[in-house]
């Protein structure tokens, strides 16, 4: 077989130990969809989309959209007796460490924070949607047998190569170089496939609350803010509706979206109408 | 703007069910769909109508549904009504033109259908149908004399009124015993057509168009509204004409 033709096979070669690995990978993690009850902690999701951090900075909107802290020239503080409504545990720990004012870095270096932030975490650990040891393990172990395959065609090929006193293998060197590379990529994958699986659907989920993005109102009553900023980032928020989220959280400089809308508009104004046709809790005419 | 996909919402729905079944348990005698959705119309603006007959409204039980509740509301911007099976027939008395709007557009999605033999009293029908097109008319009047000048916020109105209207429009032929499988929308197109007054046909025509793009060309949105009162003022004055039939 000659050099290019060589080269053109172990090319194959390498395209198809990367989709077996990606393969392979994929069926050891993947896992039955969750149900929208997964929904039920942003907090959760948060964590699950960029780690820790996001959750802590979720958990900070979402308690100054709900009154129970304030924010004032950059400093949190606790909005009094109101700090009892805070139940997920990452708010009461936040709460505490803002019941005398705190920056927003000073939050994010409380050790108690901290811990209850790891929780979620462990939880997602736990649920299959991070790699544990174990995954990890068996990814190196995939990984490691698809680039040996490739390091042992590619070594006996030079092996061949110096015998026959050829030395123009730098190119098939190089092509073996970027094969390890590559394949090393799914071995550092911050989720497993359930987790991508996961905050796709959910993506998928809340799609109609990213794309109607001035249906979002401030105060809390529904899940509608926390939820968009959970599964999109806090940035999906509209600004004109939460302007103290870019002050904590500035947006990073050049960004390729900016969908600020924000226009309300709901007129409901009261006026001529009889009433009528109601009965409270969802019989309207 | 965005419509949501069929395919999220059957996704939601299933969950919705699943997570309702988990926490009522026995206490759950249906889930239904109803309203635009129900007919695979839902519009961008359009909340999903939902109702789950209940045995009791048991607080424990409730309280292990509604984390599912507030998410499915925020994907879907499900609207959920909680309803006792013993308040039914009361609320469908009280209610008639909401309950025969419900009964003539709803989908089963979980247990018995309720509505399946459920009688909408025709006297108390006509009574709350003239109640609500006697208050959509004053309410038109009024949107417009304070919105016309900003015509683009009558379409908002415009949108809202079509759900009476529609209700309206179905009650009455009902009451002359000519709704046969009609839905309410096909009942105010036929409503329309029957006055041969050109001026309603293309308000009614004007209503799918406000309410997919929530947009009218200009001038268009003013006569609109005037129309969809006077047409609120035709079927009232039908209504009254009509005795209902046994």
């Amino acid at each position: 077989m000659s050099g290019p033709q060589f080269l053109l096979l172990f090319i194959g070669l390498m395209l198809a130990a990367n989709l077996w690995l990606r393969w392979r990978i994929r069926a050891g993690e993947v896992r039955p969809r969750i149900s929208v009850r997964f929904a039920q902690d942003p907090l959760r999701i948060a964590a699950l989309r960029d780690g820790p951090d996001a959750a802590i900075k979720l958990a900070i909107f979402s308690l100054i959209d709900r009154g129970l802290l304030q924010e004032f020239d950059g400093l949190l503080g606790t909005a009094g007796e109101l700090t009892g409504h805070a139940r997920r545990p990452l708010e009461q720990a936040i709460l505490d460490c803002c019941v005398t004012n705190s920056t927003v870095n000073a939050v994010f270096l409380d050790a108690q924070v901290n811990r209850a932030a790891r929780d979620y975490q462990r939880e997602l650990l736990g649920l299959g949607l991070l790699p544990d040891t174990e995954c990890i393990a068996r990814r190196t172990h995939l990984a490691g047998f698809a680039i040996g395959t490739l390091v042992v065609v590619a070594g006996l090929r030079l092996a061949n190569a110096f015998i026959q006193g050829r030395s123009n293998v730098w190119f098939l060197i190089i092509l073996t170089g970027i094969a390890v590379f590559t394949m090393r990529a799914p071995i550092a994958k911050r989720l497993t496939a359930y987790g991508t699986d996961t905050l796709a659907h959910l993506e998928k989920l809340f799609e109609r609350l990213h794309s109607q993005p001035w249906r979002i109102k401030a105060g809390g009553a529904s899940t509608d803010a926390v939820l968009l900023a959970a599964v999109f980032g806090l940035h999906a928020l509209p600004a004109t509706v939460f302007p103290f989220c870019d002050r904590l959280f500035p947006r990073p400089p050049p960004s390729s979206s900016s969908s600020d809308s924000g226009s309300s508009g709901s007129d409901s104004g009261g006026g001529g109408g009889c009433g009528g046709g109601g009965c409270g809790g969802g019989c309207g005419g | 703007m965005e419509t949501l996909a069929t395919e999220t919402l059957n996704l939601v729905l299933d969950d919705f069910v699943q997570e309702a079944q988990q926490a009522f348990g026995p206490d759950l005698q249906a889930v239904i769909l109803f309203g635009s959705a129900a007919e695979g119309r839902l519009r961008p603006m359009s909340n999903v109508n939902l109702l789950l007959c209940l045995e009791q409204f048991d607080a424990t039980r409730v309280d292990e549904f509604r984390g599912a509740l507030r998410a499915c509301h925020s994907a879907i911007r499900a609207s959920v009504m909680f309803l006792l099976r013993d308040e039914l027939p009361e609320a469908a008395r009280l209610f008639a033109v909401k309950f025969n709007d419900i009964k003539a557009r709803h989908r089963l999605l979980y247990g018995t259908d309720p509505f399946a033999d459920l009688l909408i009293d025709k006297a108390e029908l006509r009574r709350r149908t003239r109640e609500v097109l006697l208050d959509l008319s004053i309410r038109l009047r009024e949107r417009y004399a304070l919105l016309s000048l900003r015509e683009e916020q009558l379409v908002a109105v415009i949108t809202e009124a079509s759900s009476p209207l529609r209700a309206a429009a179905l009650a009455l032929l009902e009451m002359r015993g000519e709704a046969g499988a009609l839905s309410p929308r096909e009942a105010l197109v036929k409503v329309a057509a029957e006055s041969a007054k050109a001026e309603f046909v293309s308000a009614v025509t004007a209503l799918p168009l406000a309410r997919e793009d929530l947009v009218l060309a200009p001038g268009q949105a003013g006569p609109a509204l005037l129309h969809l009162s006077a047409l609120a003022t035709y079927l009232l004055a039908g209504l009254n004409a009509a005795e209902p039939v046994a």
